[in-house]
């Protein structure tokens, strides 16, 4: 009889040798000069901010270090109590996101702890070749590998854990998912090649989660993470989700915890689904300029009233606020919005407009 | 009319806990305003087995109290006005909320509805996932049960018994005349605040909560419950004259702060256009004699404003 670690780790197969070999060398697979480039070290922050960056970069290309652990653990999805065994990248949902320019390399050591159970890699969808680096990235518990890739392509690309068969779906949802953005060299332009620049960026992670009920609809824990998986993937292939949140937990952009800006400033905002389509509003306020594929060769879309993310892609919708107040951003299922939790407020101070919005006469008795 | 009586404010709660179901209620209001409560009392008849829940005696008290109607004075929101209520009646309350093992008393009796919930009750947990219009049942058939006289309390009957426990909900609210957001946002601020210190949705066996000073048991925890008091919007114009609307298709809930919420919603949600602060969940909490106070002959008793008000 097999062990469950055994088990689990069954599927390395030679993905392990070819990671084996990408250790070993990775300077006989990389271009001339890349041991020459500038090299930084960029420590990554928890969604829904994101790490300080340049929007224009001031010099050549570099070699962007990026360093992520991967955490299994318990996780609160609402303040039911509900919980599940999530997968994270560095303890979030969605992992954090990475900011580098056309032409720089993202170098990238990925950590698996001893501590977690289960085998990972990761799949940038930025990237080129092996699968996403999913294929030179498969790590065990105890294991690290370091990823290189160069950013080619100007966008916000999802990045997913992608182990093979159903871990795939089951890593993915479990919260294994997160974004990178590459920017333009020169910056975000307008339709017209006009610059943009943003005064704060907002990552949403949207992310949809099947917990198993028992016969009495009591949701179901489990002791460890490997003892869900059947179960688990019983409910996905239903294809409804219990729960579908921004960042990890219903309420985790509400209340106490929610978005701030003021009436002037510009916002982006990324929002990625790494496995489920999905539409975000701005319930008061619009996409100024829009990427819905979130690819920045691409001009823009102006003025838009929702955006439509196609799941495993993000997407950045450009906006400044121009009325003070409580918006709301959902993804206008509204029965996902209100139900089932992908809801985000962002508070807004500054001076009302009336010319953009009066109300006229107050709600009162029927004058005629 | 006393400018530091009124400050203006924007209502944020108001639009937003009625905006689910606004289409509705209006047109049941319109349509049948003094609604009888549900069918004839057949199945209910007087059962010794069925015991009265325990009752705790409010003593007479003096309390602040916000009007739960909403003022609009020149068409201007208005925040409500801070009441001194001196209520010189004892107040007979039960205890605990209706647990889930007496409310399937009332279901198994072909009476009540069942509470709508997803999850399998647990007998001595509070009953939850219930609409005003079950409430109103259940204590209906208490009543005929027991041969006393059981009712949902007013929103003034609760604030006597909340004792410590009322919060003024809107204490914290800033206004501007030139500027709603001010109300919006600080309305949002005040509850989120709050929120942080509440308890968890998760339900607890009733009573586990623990006693306010009055000696009710989970009183402003993570069960709102039902008032019988209607929906009222008050209309003050610039020559002090007043008209007002009533609706009794959306009644007043109670709990760490108020609402005001459909009566057929029996699981309110957060989240999109609700950018207030939902209910946890829904239950009863039953007051016992005397018939409902008439409410707004008591509020003209404690009007600021004397004669300006008509009936």
């Amino acid at each position: 009889m097999v062990t469950r670690r055994q088990t689990i780790f069954g599927a390395l197969g030679t993905a392990a040798a070819l990671t084996a070999v990408a250790n070993l060398a990775p300077q006989a697979l990389a271009a001339d000069n890349i041991d020459e480039m500038p090299r930084k070290k960029v420590k990554l922050v928890p969604p829904p901010f994101v790490h300080e960056h340049e929007q224009v970069a001031s010099g050549p290309p570099q070699v962007i270090q990026f360093e992520m652990t991967i955490q299994e653990k318990v996780w609160e999805l609402d303040d039911e109590g509900t919980v599940t065994h999530a997968m994270t990248y560095d303890g979030t949902v969605p992992g954090p996101m990475m900011v580098v320019h056309e032409g720089d390399y993202v170098e990238l050591t990925l950590i698996n702890p001893e501590t977690n159970e289960l085998l990972h890699n990761i799949d940038f969808h930025a990237s080129t070749g092996a699968l996403g680096g999913g294929a030179l990235t498969e790590v065990a518990p105890g294991e690290q590998v370091v990823l290189r890739f160069k950013a080619t392509r100007p966008g916000t690309f999802v990045y997913h854990c992608a182990p093979g068969g159903s871990m795939i779906p089951w890593h993915v949802v479990s919260g294994m998912n997160g974004t990178i953005m590459v920017l333009p060299r020169d910056g975000l332009k307008d339709d017209k090649g006009n610059p943009l620049r943003y005064d704060q960026v907002f990552i949403i992670g949207e992310q949809d989660f099947y917990v198993p009920r028992d016969e009495n609809g009591e949701y179901k824990t489990y002791e460890t993470v490997s003892e869900s998986f059947s179960d688990q993937i019983e409910t996905m292939r239903g294809l409804i989700p219990t729960h579908v949140v921004f960042n990890g937990k219903k309420g985790a952009l509400t209340g106490d915890n929610a978005l701030k800006a003021k009436v002037g400033e510009k916002v982006l905002i990324v929002h990625s689904q790494a496995n489920r389509d999905t539409r975000p509003h701005l319930i008061g306020g619009h996409g100024d300029y829009v990427w819905e594929t979130g690819k920045f060769n691409n001009p823009p879309e102006k003025d838009l009233e929702t955006w439509f993310i196609r799941g495993g892609s993000a997407g950045a919708a450009f906006y400044e606020f121009l009325q003070p107040g409580v918006y709301a951003y959902v993804n206008h299922n509204l029965i996902e919005a209100v139900e089932l939790g992908a809801t985000a407020h962002i508070l807004v101070d500054g001076e009302w407009n009336d010319d953009l919005m009066k109300q006229v006469s107050a709600p009162g008795p029927i004058t005629k | 009319m006393t400018t530091d009586r009124f400050k203006n404010t924007g209502s944020v709660i108001l639009p937003v806990m009625l905006l689910a179901g606004a289409s509705f209620w209006l047109l049941q209001s319109l349509t049948a305003p003094q609604q009888a409560a549900g069918p004839a009392l057949s199945a209910a008849t007087y059962d010794a087995t069925i015991e009265a829940p325990e009752l705790i005696t409010i003593p007479p008290r003096t309390f602040e109290y916000r009007d739960p109607a909403r003022y609009i004075e020149n068409e201007l929101p208005q925040i409500s006005p801070l009441v001194h209520a001196k209520v010189q009646t004892p107040l007979n309350v039960a205890k605990n909320l209706v647990t889930n093992a007496q409310y399937r008393q009332c279901v198994l009796d072909a009476y009540c509805p069942p509470a709508i919930t997803i999850k399998t009750p647990i007998d001595d947990h509070p009953v939850v996932g219930i609409n005003y219009e079950m409430a109103e049942k259940y204590a209906a058939w208490l009543s005929a049960k027991t041969g006393e006289n059981w009712r949902l309390p007013t929103a003034l009957e609760w604030a006597q018994f909340a004792g410590e426990k009322y919060d003024d909900p809107e204490k914290d609210i800033q206004s501007d005349p030139t500027n709603p957001a001010v109300a919006w946002l600080s309305e949002y601020r005040a509850k989120s605040k709050s929120k942080s210190t509440t308890p968890s949705q998760s339900l607890r066996p009733a009573g586990l909560f623990g006693a306010n000073s009055l000696g009710i048991n989970d009183v402003a925890e993570n069960v709102w419950v039902w008032t019988s008091t209607c929906y009222e919007r008050i209309n003050v114009d610039a020559t002090n004259s007043q008209s007002k609307a009533i609706s009794c298709g959306a009644r007043v809930v109670e709990g760490a702060h108020r609402t005001y919420l459909s009566v057929f919603i029996s699981n309110p949600q957060g989240g999109g256009c609700t950018v207030g602060d939902p209910p946890d969940h829904l239950g009863i909490r039953l007051v016992k004699g005397g018939d409902k106070p008439d409410f707004f002959s008591f509020l003209r008793r404690l009007w600021p404003f004397g004669s300006s008000i008509k009936a």
